[in-house]
C-alpha cells in the first residue's frame, strides 16, 4: 500500500488548487476571523503564500499585534500547506510550534509564506515566515503536525 | 524596588479594568491571581467561536496567544512597574485539542529573572485539571517609566 496521500485523487493545478481554496465555501471561522486569503499555491515546492489583513482587536496595550495572533497567522499557513500537500486528502493537527518575534506588527496587512520541509506518514515539518506590509521580516516558525486523513477529525 | 502590594495593585488595577486590551478581550480573558514573590499570574479564558478551526476545537495560534497572555504578566509583575516583558521566542506544545467555548484555567510563571532576559513558562488546563498544552518562553525586560 502506498504512503501517497495523493492516491487515487486527481492532482489538480496550482491555479486550480489556489482558485478551489479562493472559491471555498467551507472557511473555517478562524480563517474569517484572522482575514485570511491564499494567494500563491506552488505544489511541487510544497509551498504557499497568505495574505492577511489584522484587524486592531488583536492588538496589545502598545497597539502592535500581540504575539499569540502572529502565531494563529503562521499555524493557518502552515496548517493549509499540508492540506495541500496532500493533494486535500489529510489535515495534519501541530503537535509543537516555535515562533521567534524579529520586530513588531502592527494591524493591518502582512502576508505569511508557508513550506513543508519533510511530508512523512507520521509525521511533518514545517516552517513559516512573516513579512508586513513593508515587506520586512516581522516573525518565524518551525512547527511539527500529524498527518492524519480528514475524516478522521470529525 | 518596587513593593510587591504596591506592584500587584497596579496589574490588578489593568487587568481588572472595564475596557481591556483589545486582544486580552478577544481571548475572554479573566484574572485569577497575581503572586508578585513568586512571577506567578492565573487567569481563565473563553475562546469565542471565531477561534474554531476546520476540526471544531480552538486553532493553535490563539492557545499561543492565551498562554501569551499570562506569561507576558507574569514576566512584567517581576520588574518595577510600568514594565513589560516583549516576548522574543516562544514554544508551545499542543498536548490535546482545546475547547471553544468552555473555561479554561491558564497559568504563566517565571523560571528565571536575570538582568537582561526573562525566562517563562505557561500551562493551559480545562475545568477538570487536564493539561492541555504547554509554553516555555524568553523574553526581555521593557521599563516604561519616564525616564
Amino acid at each position: 500500500m502506498s504512503s501517497t496521500p495523493t492516491n487515487d485523487k486527481p492532482v489538480l493545478s496550482d491555479a486550480d488548487m489556489l482558485a478551489r481554496f479562493q472559491n471555498s465555501k467551507k472557511r473555517p471561522p478562524c480563517s474569517d476571523t484572522l482575514g485570511m486569503r491564499l494567494i500563491e499555491v506552488e505544489q511541487a515546492a510544497k509551498r504557499i503564500r497568505m495574505e492577511f489583513d489584522v484587524p486592531q482587536m488583536f492588538s496589545n496595550p502598545t497597539g502592535a499585534v500581540q504575539g499569540g495572533f502572529i502565531a494563529a497567522m503562521m499555524d493557518e499557513a502552515m496548517s493549509t500547506c499540508c492540506i495541500i500537500a496532500s493533494n486535500v486528502t489529510m489535515t495534519a493537527p501541530t503537535l509543537e510550534m516555535k515562533t521567534s518575534y524579529l520586530r513588531r506588527l502592527m494591524p493591518g496587512k502582512a502576508h505569511v509564506d508557508a513550506v513543508i520541509l519533510r511530508w512523512g506518514r507520521s509525521a511533518a515539518f514545517m516552517e513559516a515566515e512573516c513579512f508586513d506590509a513593508d515587506g520586512k521580516l516581522v516573525a518565524k516558525a518551525t512547527a511539527t503536525a500529524l498527518p492524519m486523513p480528514f475524516k478522521r477529525l470529525s | 524596588m518596587a513593593e510587591p502590594d504596591q506592584v500587584r495593585n497596579y496589574w490588578d488595577q489593568i487587568l481588572n479594568a472595564d475596557e481591556l486590551p483589545p486582544a486580552t478581550a478577544f481571548l475572554g480573558f479573566q484574572l485569577t491571581s497575581i503572586d508578585v514573590e513568586k512571577g506567578r499570574c492565573d487567569a481563565q479564558f473563553r475562546l469565542p467561536d471565531a477561534a474554531t478551526n476546520p476540526g471544531g476545537s480552538a486553532q493553535g495560534g490563539f492557545i499561543t496567544a492565551i498562554l501569551d497572555e499570562v506569561m507576558s504578566v507574569a514576566g512584567s509583575v517581576v520588574q518595577p512597574p510600568p514594565a513589560m516583558s516583549p516576548t522574543l521566542q516562544m514554544t508551545t506544545t499542543f498536548i490535546r485539542p482545546v475547547p471553544v467555548g468552555e473555561r479554561l484555567d491558564a497559568r504563566g510563571q517565571v523560571v528565571r529573572k536575570g538582568r537582561a532576559a526573562i525566562f517563562t513558562e505557561g500551562w493551559l488546563w480545562n475545568e477538570d485539571g487536564t493539561l492541555l498544552a504547554q509554553a516555555t518562553a524568553s523574553c526581555i525586560p521593557k521599563s516604561l517609566a519616564k525616564p
